[in-house]
């Protein structure tokens, strides 16, 4: 029985695993702050935004303890905050507190909007919160109408703001305010009647806009904003449901929660169209407005109030993203509250709840703080605005877009993640949307076009909740780097083949001189440029002549990292010895400079005699060697004055016959007697002339500019074969 | 032979650790059939149970009184039908104050048919605008609610504009001073006679509230006891009885009676 023991024990062990729930590793939520704010005299259905680390407070608020609504009040304060400091009047809202309610929303850059209803005056207005100058614009009417109550507002990127409001026994209107063009778009409906109930409206990150209502016959529905009209979505049945909330996230999916007129919570995800996935979310009978948000990093915050235990308290939970579970509801420590809404700051670390609180008399806005989610603290870094490819240098310029969370410090490292121990920034530094960002000169010396550099940055608010690492990539061009030629324009070194600059090639005609000889000579005022882009990430795009490092010609565009071409030397250039510069510029801004000495020499040189032989080859009798003996040339080239020698084949003695080709061939060794290997008596000539029989073979010296000697100077070979045989080229036996 | 006999308990073991297990599984993750309602998705933290509802209390012998104007105990739904539900400021048709019968009480359940919690004061009439000298007493508990009234010579019918005595009683859990007001309002504005800022009414509880009019004087009594008293020296001559409360739910009244002496 012993041995059975561990097998026995090990299956026990494993069937009672698989008995136990999976847990999600989430912390959970609890009340942080809670406070009534006292100047809040006779709220009703007070609202709250939140945009990084500040929280907007909305309400209409009896100032003169009337117990009619005076003024469209907002207190603004830090998203930690121990108490709501003082409100400011944006502007008058008259009549019974139930119907003259304020509504806040904020933008992508700290814009907040408000709208409110001043029901005595049977108008909504809208009042906008400059986020530079901290100051908000006087009331501007959004409408005037019957009955018009619950305004609500979202902002859809920094410059739009959808107003909502309803009336009684009619449609919800939507307007929106473009801050760009400065209007108002058309008024637009939903498609069902409205109960009179406060509408809710969010706007996602991707421009997307819902707003979640009652029916008049007590539905929870969505309207979606489509662009240029409203569609609406029912979620529920009749008689059944109301105060819908409605959140999107940046992705475009909704999110909708409300109360059953029975009992409980419901939450509810869009899959598609007309097609919602809805479950319970919690027990307990709701009172007002359920409100969800989804930020930035994807985790659902739900806030609401709930009879439990007899106690009508707020409450608040979340699901962080990638998790399949909500925590358990943290809530309120004050008792009797109607009405709230939610806001989330921080990526979501801390949600702020706002209620009436009617423990006290005349009610007052009920503010409370929960710890939320693991916030999504990050920003997309784009190095240089996102190029691929910049100019190496000691520092670059890094924008981080679409920060999330409320980054507040940030630390980096080239090529590795960053430690506190280990990274390039010196430590935590302040965080800025654009940042100078060092590279260090490791850094620069290791990037290639091959290797691209990567920036990791790691962000974190001022809670010092840490995000992800992010990064960006980016090939540092530290320099131009090409293969450049710069020759004898009548070089046989240079391609055949120009790269297209027709209007700018210099003159190319014949002259009468070889087309080969000294690549470091001339014999005309050009010169040939070669260049070509070697791992050339920025890619090449200029090249300009000079004469001297530092003054140039106007650039020539190159393409497709190519530049082959002959070009007029700018400047005199006198006889003999010259220096060319070239600059060449690549696509990031590097620049490199080249130069070489090329002789200029267009004089003719002269000869002082010579003779040369033509002997066959036996085994090929096409094939000639050539001995030149005792060969005199006057010419500045140096050495024995001659660069090599023209040669032409002929059936006839007429070495002025101008049908002939002419082949320049350099000249091999040093001294004046010299041997041209393996010489082709048939080069040049027509096949009809190819036959037994005496072959003429005319030979006239050339300088380094490929310049001949005069025509008189032309020496003559004969070879007389009696038989033409051909070089053979022995292929070796393969056996299978 | 020792080998071949240990290996069917072995196996025996085995299995029968299997079977175990996989009734373990059974019992534990499959649902209970297949109308069991799924768990909401988020629990609350631990509170207090509910408070039960006790017994209503028993009226006090000093309000006893064999001339019943009128009485109802809210035996069902059928006793609304004696009443007249005001809202005493404006409101829309959705928010009108919502009373139901339930549990042998009437309820104020808040505002329209969605039930929303609203600050109107709301009202409940009974009688007939010729009842001048009488008490009208109930029972009354509140969950929340935390204000109740009762309503004497009410006169009118725009409540807006409608002439009466009323009182107001706070909970002690209401942050509002005073804790009783005793006013008269003559066409719709409020003149207070009486107030004090000590006393109020503890919620979740049962308590007695009646308020009597005789000639010009009137008096407010909490579980038997005088709370305030005033003399009006142009009293309002005669009016309905009546309920007070804010619609915005949490309370409920039971055993409503009107008596003269």
């Amino acid at each position: 029985m012993r041995r059975l023991f561990l097998p026995l024990t090990l299956l026990a062990l494993i069937v009672l695993a698989l008995q136990i729930h999976p847990s999600y590793g989430q912390s959970g939520t609890q009340l942080l702050q809670e406070f009534t704010i006292g100047d809040s005299n006779s709220t009703k259905f007070p609202s709250v935004a939140a945009h990084n680390q500040t929280v907007y407070i909305g309400s209409g608020v009896s100032a003169n303890n009337s117990g009619e609504t005076t003024d469209a009040m907002i207190w603004s304060m830090n998203e930690q905050a121990t108490s709501a400091g003082s409100r400011f009047s944006i502007g008058s809202a008259l009549g019974k507190t139930d119907y003259s309610s304020v509504a806040v929303a904020t933008g992508s850059d700290g814009v907040v909007f408000a709208a409110w209803s001043s029901i005595n005056e049977r108008r909504i207005f809208m009042s906008r919160r400059d986020p530079s100058s901290g100051v908000w614009s006087t009331r501007q009417e959004v409408t005037a109408a019957d009955f018009p109550i619950f305004p609500q507002v979202a902002v859809v990127g920094n410059n739009q703001a959808f107003i909502i409001w309803q009336g009684v026994n009619t449609y919800l209107s939507l307007k929106i305010w473009n801050q760009t063009t400065n209007s108002w778009s058309p008024v637009y409906n939903t498609t069902q009647k409205t109960y009179s109930t406060a509408p809710a409206i969010r706007a996602g990150s991707g421009g997307h806009v819902g707003i979640g209502f009652t029916t008049k016959d007590l539905q929870a529905a969505v309207a979606i904003w489509t662009g240029n009209g409203l569609s609406t979505e029912i979620l529920t049945s009749a008689g059944n449901a109301a105060d819908t909330g409605v959140a999107v996230d940046s992705t475009g999916k909704f999110y909708a929660a409300w109360r059953s007129l029975g009992s409980g919570i419901f939450y509810a995800e869009r899959q598609a169209a007309n097609s919602w996935a809805s479950a319970q979310f919690a027990t307990g009978s709701g009172k007002g407005a359920v409100n969800v948000v989804v930020d930035a990093g994807g985790t659902v915050h739900l806030g609401w109030i709930s009879e439990i235990s007899g106690s009508l308290r707020g409450y608040y939970s979340y699901r962080q993203s990638g998790q399949s579970s909500f925590v358990t509801a943290a809530a309120t420590s004050a008792t009797v509250l109607f009405n709230s809404r939610l806001a989330v700051s921080s990526g979501g670390a801390y949600a702020h709840l706002v209620a009436e609180n009617f423990a006290v008399g005349p009610q007052k806005i009920e503010y409370a703080r929960f710890r939320g989610g693991t916030p999504l603290v990050t920003a997309t870094p784009k190095i240089a605005g996102g190029t691929e490819v910049i100019k190496g240098a000691t520092s670059v310029s890094v924008t981080f877009e679409n920060p999330q969370g409320s980054p507040a410090s940030m630390i980096w490292r080239w090529n590795a993640a960053p430690t506190e121990a280990v990274n390039d920034s010196g430590g935590w530094q302040s965080f800025a949307t654009t940042k100078t960002i060092n590279v260090p000169t490791a850094v620069l010396d290791a990037a290639s076009c091959l290797k691209p550099s990567t920036l990791y940055v790691q962000l974190r608010n001022a809670s010092q909740v840490t995000g992800l690492v992010v990064s960006d990539s980016v090939i540092f061009d530290t320099g131009v780097t090409a293969f450049v030629t710069m020759i004898n324009p009548y070089s046989m070194d240079r391609p055949t083949t120009f790269t297209p600059l027709a209007n700018e090639l210099g003159d190319f005609s014949t002259d009468g001189g070889a087309s080969d000889g000294h690549p470091g000579y001339t014999r005309e005022q050009q010169i040939y440029i070669g260049i070509q882009g070697v791992n050339e990430c920025g890619g090449l795009k200029t090249v300009a002549i000079g004469r001297t490092s530092t003054s140039f010609g106007t650039p020539m565009t190159i393409t497709n990292n190519l530049f082959s071409n002959v070009q007029p030397v700018p400047g005199t250039f006198p006889v003999g010895s010259n220096q060319v510069w070239i600059k060449v510029t690549d696509g990031v801004g590097n620049e490199k400079t080249y130069n070489t000495t090329i002789t200029y020499d267009p004089n003719i040189p002269s000869f002082g005699g010579g003779s040369f032989t033509a002997t066959s080859n036996p085994n090929a009798t096409i094939l000639t060697a050539l001995n030149f003996s005792n060969v005199l040339v006057t010419d500045d080239y140096p050495g024995r004055h001659f660069w090599g020698v023209w040669l032409a084949n002929s059936r006839t003695n007429n070495p002025t016959n101008t049908a002939l080709v002419w082949y320049p061939v350099e000249a091999p060794g040093t001294t004046n007697s010299f041997t041209i290997q393996n010489w082709s008596l048939l080069g040049g000539l027509k096949a009809s002339d190819i036959s037994t029989g005496t072959y003429y073979v005319f030979a006239r010296m050339l300088d380094g500019a490929g310049n001949p000697v005069p025509e008189a100077a032309i020496m003559v070979a004969t070879v007389n074969l009696s038989e033409l045989t051909y070089p053979k080229i022995h292929l070796p036996i393969v056996v299978r | 032979m020792k080998r071949s006999s240990r290996f069917p308990l072995m196996m025996s073991l085995v299995v029968g650790v299997l079977v175990l297990g996989g009734l373990g599984l059974v019992l534990t993750q499959t649902p209970q059939g297949a109308a069991q309602t799924p768990a909401p998705l988020v629990t609350y933290p631990d509170f207090p149970p509910t408070p039960t509802v006790g017994p209503n209390p028993t009226a006090p012998a000093g309000l006893a009184s064999s001339n019943v104007l009128f009485q109802s105990a809210f035996a069902d739904t059928r006793a609304l039908a004696e009443w007249q539900f005001v809202d005493q400021t404006y409101v829309i048709a959705d928010l009108a104050a919502a009373w139901e019968v339930a549990n042998g009480r009437l309820v104020q359940v808040g505002s329209g048919a969605a039930r929303n919690p609203s600050s109107n004061e709301a009202a409940a009439l009974v009688g007939a605008e010729t009842w001048r000298d009488y008490t009208i007493r109930t029972s009354f508990y509140d969950e929340y609610n935390g204000v109740v009234g009762l309503i004497a010579r009410y006169q009118g019918t725009e409540p807006t504009q409608s002439s009466y005595y009323r009182v107001r009683l706070f909970s002690t859990e209401h942050q509002v001073s005073p804790k009783v007001v005793l006013e008269k309002v003559v066409d719709g504005v409020s003149t207070t006679l009486a107030e004090t800022k000590t006393a109020g009414f503890s919620p979740r509880t049962w308590h007695t509230l009646a308020l009597s009019v005789q000639g010009a004087n009137v008096q407010v009594q909490l579980d038997g006891q005088v709370l305030v008293a005033a003399q009006d020296t142009n009293p309002l001559p005669n009016g309905r009885a009546g309920l007070f409360t804010y619609a915005i739910g949490g309370i409920f009244f039971d055993d409503v009676a009107v008596t003269t002496p």
